[in-house]
């Protein structure tokens, strides 16, 4: 009984895992390449989420709202950019503000649009339900998907930075700007599409994670808060972060949460990353190497 | 005319750092610029570089006005740039630096030109290690061989013998006097090695605190300039 109760929050874990992967991926890119501290990530999560709604609306189902969250939050990220953070690169604390007022105003636009209501959007016919995993440990379909979704995204990133020439110029460009530059590498370009890219991938996590949350405009600022921890623990710029982080952060959280309720559960991860970042300030996989 | 560097002002925020300054390079040409520590020869490179954009001024490369272009459109017009320190990217391959030069000036290739093995063999055997792990000697070949397969017109090279051992000093010397005539390019380099420079360039620089207070061919480079101006 108690060897099922652990194997069931192991694996309740993976889950939450596998979101915090979705969800802090396209802010890892993001902050990771561009170094922009993008205050509006929860808020591109929501438009995502807000995406998948129409088209559930519209007859589709998740498998069509992942491509179209993509495609319209990458569109909206490369607005975002265009618009206001091209200008502002160089200075944080101002693209810092511009990014958090950017989410004040996706908020209170997609409220205009769709009023202050929840909206819900059902799981796939496929993926509703469950199957039994060991004995007669029930495990939600959904979750597993979420899981899948997540190893499929880290895996179009890691073939997008290490297997293209966009990628060989992000990882120049993430090292050192001004030399990249002069190698005749377009950075403001690579900046652009990044943003684009992370954008995209913050879209697709708003589609995917819609099933499990009502959608709401205030529903992406947790998954923005989770991002950040994540990229704190698993050290920016850093997709092994990325995993590493989310792993330490979901497992932790959903075992300490079971063993004692979930706010000290959360609690007791807050400090866990105080205490980690004491150590290692640069995160998990921060760099180290001879220049 | 290569380069032609007409009356800049660069700063670094509110810190004036280079004087009007002016000089001309010809074709397949080496030019030494020389200075104490903080004279602003490295600025003079990073202005030519786009990298620290003079606030006034021209420079034209080719006959071409670069003064208000972006560091990549100045690679691609024929400027190739190897930085103090050589900045040599270090968690990519040996083989990806060159593949992102060549990148870079909008070459594609699948495999490391045969010019890198002709100046530098012993980087065959390093391509597929990563950049940060190369000795001194080793990154400054890769970072020579960087900025030679993007072909450039004009080479700025920026203390290419720095902090390196008198036998990889050597090396990279001999490569450096071959590259004009090799590669039909100019080269604007800043060094200390006065023995060097009277080989190896034609003109010379001397800056100081910014303004160029010296300028003539090498054989003219005497021991009271280097007194007066180079000396601490």
């Amino acid at each position: 009984m108690v060897m099922q109760s652990i194997i069931t929050q192991l694996l309740n874990g993976f889950s939450v895992v596998a979101i915090l992967v979705i969800a802090a991926l396209g802010l890892a890119i993001i902050f990771g390449v561009a170094g922009v501290i993008n205050m509006a990530h929860g808020e591109l999560i929501m438009v995502g989420a807000y995406t998948a709604a129409v088209v559930g609306k519209a007859g589709g189902n998740t498998f069509i709202a992942m491509p179209v969250a993509f495609i319209v939050v990458g569109l909206l990220g490369l607005a975002i950019e265009r618009g206001i953070i091209q200008w502002i690169y160089d200075r944080p604390l101002e693209t810092l503000l511009a990014t958090w007022g950017v989410g004040i105003i996706l908020q209170t636009v997609i409220k205009l649009i769709f009023g202050p209501e929840l909206y819900y959007v059902g799981a796939p016919k496929i993926l509703r339900g469950g199957f039994h995993l060991i004995g007669r440990l029930p495990f939600p379909w959904y979750r597993l998907f979420l899981i899948v979704v997540a190893a499929c995204l880290m895996a179009l990133v890691f073939v997008v930075i290490f297997k293209t020439n966009l990628g060989l110029k992000v990882r120049a460009v993430r090292r050192n700007r001004a030399i990249s530059g002069c190698l005749g590498i377009d950075t403001a370009r690579v900046d652009m599409l990044i943003f684009c890219f992370g954008s995209g991938l913050a879209g697709v996590a708003g589609a995917v994670l819609a099933p499990i949350k009502s959608v709401s405009t205030t529903m992406g600022f947790p998954y923005a808060v989770d991002s950040y921890m994540v990229l704190v623990l698993g050290g920016v710029g850093n997709l092994w972060g990325v995993v590493a982080g989310s792993g330490l952060i979901g497992e932790a959280e959903t075992i300490l949460s079971f063993i004692f309720n979930n706010v000290i559960g959360r609690l007791l991860v807050f400090l866990f990353i105080v205490v980690i970042i004491r150590i290692v300030p640069r995160g998990i996989f921060g760099y180290s190497e001879r220049q | 005319m290569t380069l032609q560097v007409s009356g800049i002002d660069t700063f670094y925020g509110t810190s004036h750092i280079l004087h009007q300054v002016s000089l001309e390079i010809g074709e397949g040409e080496i030019y030494a610029v020389l200075g104490r520590n903080g004279a602003g020869k490295t600025t003079l490179l990073r202005s030519i570089t786009g990298v620290n954009p003079p606030r006034n001024g021209s420079i034209t490369l080719g006959g071409v006005e670069i003064s208000g272009l972006k560091s990549h459109v100045r690679t691609r017009l024929g400027l190739s740039y190897v930085p103090q320190g050589r900045e040599i990217i270090p968690d990519i391959t040996v083989a990806e630096n060159i593949y992102l030069a060549l990148l870079g000036k909008g070459l594609k290739s699948d495999k490391v030109p045969d010019i890198v093995f002709d100046y530098f063999p012993k980087l065959r055997e390093l391509l597929g290690r990563k950049g940060g792990v190369l000795s001194g000697g080793e990154q400054q070949q890769l970072a020579i061989a960087r900025a030679l397969v993007q072909e450039p017109k004009l080479l700025l090279m920026d203390e290419p013998t720095e902090g390196l051992q008198p036998s990889v000093v050597e090396e990279i010397d001999a490569i450096i006097k071959r590259i004009p005539t090799d590669r039909k390019c100019s080269i604007l380099l800043v060094e200390q090695n006065l023995d060097f420079v009277r080989s190896i360039a034609r003109k010379f620089a001397i800056l100081d605190t910014g303004r160029i207070v010296c300028q003539d061919e090498t054989d003219r480079l005497t021991d009271r300039i280097v007194r007066q101006y180079l000396q601490i």
